[in-house]
Formats: C-alpha cells, sequence, structure tokens
C-alpha cells in the first residue's frame, strides 16, 4: 500500500482531502492515526498558554521608555491615589472644619467679613473638582486638600455671619452657604459612600438647609401653598 | 478604567497608565516574541523593543483595530526584525522548559512542554510560519506579508513544519519515527 507523504497529511488538517485520499485513509490506519495525531497537535498549538514575562521587564522597560522621554509624567507612589488617603483627608478636613467653624460661630459681630458674597464656594474651585482630581504628586495632593479646606472653612464662615442677627440674616444668602456645604459634602460621599462621619455632616448639611428653605418660603407672602 | 482612557493617558507620557497596559498584555507579547526567538535572551530584548515601539507609535494608533491586536502585530514584527538583525544565535540553542513559567493541571503542562521542546527544535523558518499560523492564527496572506514570501510559500513551510512536529513529538514519546507514511 502507498501510504499519504505526511506533509499530505498535514495539509488536510485545512483541507478536504480529495476523494483518492479519502479513500486511502478509509482503509489505512496508521495514515488516519497521523491525521488524528496531527489535529491533536494543532489543537494543542491552538491552546497553548500565555507567558509570564521576567518579573524584572517593567523595571527595564520603564528605565528604557524613561531614557528615551516617552514617560513624561512621574509613575505617583500608590498612596497618592488611594481611596483611603482621600477618605483620610477629607475627614482632616471636616474635622478641622468644625472647630473652626464653632470658633467663626463664637465671634463678636463686626469681625471679618466675607465681603457680601452669595455663594460659598467663591475661590473658582468647585468641591466636585477637586474630589475628581487625582494627585500624582504628594504637592498636588496637599495643594488640593487646602484647596478644599478653603472652601469648607469659607462655607462656615459665611454662615456663621449669616447667623450673626445684628448683622441682619439673609435667609437666602444662608441657603447658598449651606448649598456650598451640601456640595463639599456630596463630593466628598462620592469618594467614600459609607464613611458615617461624613453622612452625618452631609445630612446636617440638608436639614439645615431644608431648614433655611422653610424660613425662605414661610417668609414669602405669596405663597403658594 | 476602560481601555481606552488608558491608551490615552499613555499616548500622553503616564507611567501609570503604561504599566497598566504591559500588566495587561505584557503575556501575550512575550509569549509570541518567546516562541518565535526560541531562547530567553533574545526574547527579552525583542519583547522589550516591541513595548518601546508601540510606546513610541501610541500617537498614531487611532483605533481601527483592537489594541491587543495592533500591539501583537507590532511583537512579531519586532521579533521578525530582530531575527533579520542578529546573528549571535546558535541554531537549535535549548534551554526552554525550565524558564517558562506555564499554568495548569499536571498532564497538561506535560504536554505543553513536549510541544513548547518540539517547537523549539524546528528550524527557524518553519517556526515561525507555524507559530504564526497555528498558534497565533495569522493568515499565509499575513505571514507571507510578514515574512517577505508568497502565501504559497508560507502554506508550504507549514505542511513541512506540521510534518516535523509530528516526528519530534513521536520522538519524544519514544516511538521512533516510522516511515510508513513517508512514501
Amino acid at each position: 500500500m502507498q501510504h499519504l507523504m505526511i506533509e499530505t497529511i498535514a495539509r488536510l488538517i485545512d483541507e478536504a482531502p480529495t476523494a483518492e485520499q479519502a479513500g486511502h485513509l478509509e482503509e489505512c490506519d496508521k495514515c488516519s492515526a497521523t491525521l488524528e495525531a496531527m489535529r491533536a497537535d494543532h489543537a494543542a498549538l491552538r491552546n497553548l498558554p500565555m507567558i509570564e514575562p521576567p518579573p524584572a521587564g517593567w523595571q527595564q522597560l520603564e528605565e528604557r521608555l524613561r531614557e528615551e522621554g516617552l514617560i513624561r509624567r512621574r509613575t505617583a507612589p500608590p498612596i497618592w491615589r488611594s481611596t483611603a488617603f482621600r477618605v483620610a483627608a477629607t475627614i482632616a478636613i471636616f474635622v478641622f472644619g468644625a472647630f473652626s467653624g464653632i470658633a467663626l460661630m463664637n465671634m463678636q459681630p463686626g469681625g471679618s467679613r466675607n465681603g457680601g458674597r452669595n455663594g460659598a464656594t467663591s475661590e473658582g474651585a468647585s468641591p466636585s473638582l477637586i474630589f475628581a482630581t487625582e494627585p500624582s504628586t504628594p504637592e498636588e495632593a496637599i495643594q488640593l486638600y487646602r484647596q478644599a479646606e478653603a472652601l469648607y472653612l469659607e462655607a462656615l464662615t459665611r454662615v456663621a455671619q449669616l447667623d450673626d442677627q445684628q448683622a441682619g440674616a439673609d435667609p437666602v444668602a444662608r441657603l447658598a452657604a449651606l448649598e456650598g456645604i451640601a456640595s463639599i459634602t456630596r463630593s466628598a460621599l462620592d469618594q467614600a459612600p459609607a464613611d458615617p462621619v461624613l453622612n452625618g455632616y452631609h445630612l446636617t448639611a440638608l436639614a439645615q438647609r431644608e431648614a433655611t428653605i422653610r424660613q425662605i418660603v414661610a417668609s414669602q407672602p405669596g405663597r403658594w401653598f | 478604567m476602560v481601555e481606552i482612557e488608558y491608551i490615552d493617558r499613555a499616548r500622553r507620557g503616564d507611567g501609570d497608565a503604561i504599566r497598566e497596559l504591559y500588566k495587561r498584555y505584557s503575556p501575550r507579547v512575550y509569549a509570541v516574541v518567546r516562541r518565535l526567538a526560541g531562547d530567553d535572551a533574545l526574547a527579552e530584548d525583542w519583547a522589550q523593543e516591541a513595548w518601546i515601539r508601540a510606546i513610541r507609535a501610541l500617537p498614531n494608533f487611532r483605533g481601527d483595530s483592537r489594541f491587543s491586536t495592533w500591539l501583537h502585530r507590532i511583537a512579531v514584527n519586532s521579533a521578525l526584525h530582530g531575527r533579520r538583525w542578529r546573528d549571535r544565535r546558535t541554531k537549535n540553542e535549548v534551554a526552554l522548559p525550565p524558564a517558562l513559567p506555564i499554568h495548569g493541571r499536571a498532564e497538561q503542562t506535560a504536554l505543553r512542554l513536549t510541544l513548547e521542546q518540539a517547537l523549539q527544535e524546528l528550524p527557524e523558518g518553519m517556526r515561525q510560519v507555524l507559530v504564526l499560523h497555528d498558534v497565533e492564527g495569522y493568515t499565509h496572506e499575513d505571514i507571507g506579508e510578514m515574512l517577505g514570501v508568497t502565501a504559497g510559500t508560507s502554506k508550504s513551510q507549514l505542511f513541512k513544519a506540521r510534518a516535523r512536529m509530528r516526528k519530534l513529538l513521536e520522538t519524544s514519546h519514544g516511538m521512533e519515527g516510522e516511515e510508513a507514511c513517508n512514501t
């Protein structure tokens, strides 16, 4: 019996056999076994796994990328990008802010005033923007921390001023200030939704805001309800 | 974060984004380069070269194909380019099995190691075509373009490579290569 050439059998993995080849394969156990073995080889080759590169691969590559100027931003240490860091910074802002607020609430009338601005966040930086910004260096993180702290203090200052009866309470301005605080607490909660301290601050701000809205509505002569 | 964002940041030179892409795709890049190279030292050089080329070319990546496909093609080209410019490797250099961290069940691992060993023992031209076609799934037209040969030549090399592979595997299983199917 004239067997099929092994290259011919290899071809039959992808291509259909001629009638003559098919007839031979039906009769010849050796050639059909070779074809089956090659099909198994082919399937096994298709399923070869990925191969992990050497452990030092990234360090070497990173070094070269830096040499070639293909990495421009410094790779940030994970701590500056971690949620834990943000939560810690946020809590610190609120703890510090709370003490500052108490101090401001106790200020004598006629103290430092905030120029009649209606919004609590008038520094030009939005709270959500600050919290959405991802610091890549410790310096950036500190800068963001200070911006958030300034926003919170400014809002508290405004609330303290508006609570000062001698200065003349303006519930609309107070509402704007409370909106500012609620905006900050909401942004903080986006980072740490389950944090009980932040939730407490947020609910307090919302409750104060609602009370102010009621006050405004009640003071309107032409109420609609 | 979705892949396109990492790509966009990597394009702007963000090291973290590049590292993330490396983490995702380096096993695939290394696998194809390693199998084409036939040894670890060359594979390390060529894989690194592939990544450098890819990051350099990232501003030109427009997303017409998947990033993984685009990167894979760069890796293959880097390996083939590297092959043309090197002559320091001696034919059928060995040292493959211990260096390959292949995962899976014991019998599968044994089969894979046998396959990898047999691949390595193939002549270079056959190995390239077999890896590109049977392992990586490229067409003969693609392979012809990559290697600068016709699709017919690629096909012919593939059948020879499969035949040689079968003999190598038979030998490795203690079955002496029989002449039965050679005539």
